[in-house]
C-alpha cells in the first residue's frame, strides 16, 4: 500500500464510522466503487457489527 | 548527576521558544535519566510485569525538571521528547533480551485512554515498534500520535499542542491507529 491509498482508506473508514448505521453499507460500496482491495482494507479495520452499531 | 533541575528547565524553555541548540543539549540529559530509570526497572522486573513507559517518563520529568516553573505547553514538549527517547530505549532493551524467541501467547499490548501501559513482553514491544515504523512510512503524523500517547502518556490535548493540530484530529487519528496496529499485530501473530 502506498501513502495515497492509505489516506483514501483512512478517509473512507472514518466516514463509515461517522455515518448513521443504516447508511454505512451503501456509503462503503459507493466510496470503494468496485475497488475490492480497497473495500477489504477498510472492512478489515471496521469493528464486528459495524453495519448496526451506534 | 551533574545537571540541576534549573538547567533542564531553562533548556526546555529555550527550546520551546525556538532555540534548536537547546534541544541538542536536552536530549542527552533526558536519555541518560530515562536509560537509568529503565535499567533499574528492568533489573527488578518480574517475568509477568507490565512495563509502564509513561510512568517512567513521568518519574524522569519529576527528577529532571523544576515542575513549579514549567508551564503546561513546555511540559507537553518535555513529554514529547521523552516519549521518543523512551521508545528507543525500551525497544533496545527488548531486542537485547532475546526478542527472536517467539511463543504462542496472545499479544499483551493494550491501548487505553489517557495514560497507557506499554506492552509487557519483549516481543510485543518489538512487534509494536516494527508496526509503528510501517505506520510512519504511510502516515507520519498518525504514527507520532501513537508514540506520544503510548510511550509518553500524553493526553489528547497535550498531543494536539505538540503536533499543532486540534484535539479532535488527535482523537480521530488515535482511534484509527489503534485498530490498524491491532490488526497488524494479529497478522504478525498468525504468520
Amino acid at each position: 500500500m502506498n501513502a495515497d491509498r492509505w489516506q483514501r482508506a483512512k478517509e473512507i473508514y472514518q466516514s463509515v464510522i461517522d455515518r448513521e448505521p443504516e447508511q454505512r453499507e451503501a456509503f462503503l460500496a459507493q466510496a470503494c466503487a468496485g475497488d475490492e482491495l480497497l473495500r477489504k482494507e477498510v472492512e478489515s479495520l471496521l469493528p464486528a457489527g459495524w453495519r448496526r452499531m451506534a | 548527576m551533574g545537571t540541576s533541575p534549573q538547567e533542564v528547565t531553562c533548556l526546555l524553555h529555550a527550546w520551546v521558544g525556538g532555540d534548536r541548540a537547546a534541544l541538542d543539549r536536552l536530549i542527552p540529559l533526558v536519555y541518560d535519566e530515562l536509560h537509568r530509570l529503565a535499567h533499574i526497572y528492568m533489573t527488578r522486573e518480574r517475568p509477568d510485569h507490565t512495563l509502564q513507559s509513561s510512568a517512567l517518563v513521568n518519574e524522569a520529568y519529576l527528577r529532571l525538571v523544576d515542575a513549579g516553573r514549567v508551564e503546561w505547553r513546555n511540559r507537553a514538549h518535555f513529554f514529547a521528547i521523552s516519549a521518543n527517547v523512551m521508545r528507543r530505549i525500551l525497544v533496545q532493551f527488548a531486542r537485547a533480551r532475546g526478542s527472536k524467541k517467539r511463543g504462542g501467547n496472545a499479544h499483551s499490548v493494550s491501548f487505553e485512554e489517557g495514560r497507557i501501559a506499554a506492552p509487557g513482553r519483549n516481543r510485543d514491544l518489538v512487534a509494536l515498534d516494527d508496526a509503528l515504523e510501517a505506520l510512519a512510512r504511510l502516515d507520519a503524523r498518525e504514527a507520532k500520535v501513537v508514540e506520544l500517547r503510548f510511550f509518553g502518556g500524553l493526553s489528547a490535548e497535550e498531543t494536539a499542542e505538540v503536533l499543532n493540530v486540534s484535539s479532535k484530529t488527535v482523537l480521530r487519528e488515535w482511534e484509527h491507529a489503534k485498530v490498524w496496529l491491532m490488526r497488524e499485530l494479529k497478522r504478525g501473530d498468525a504468520a
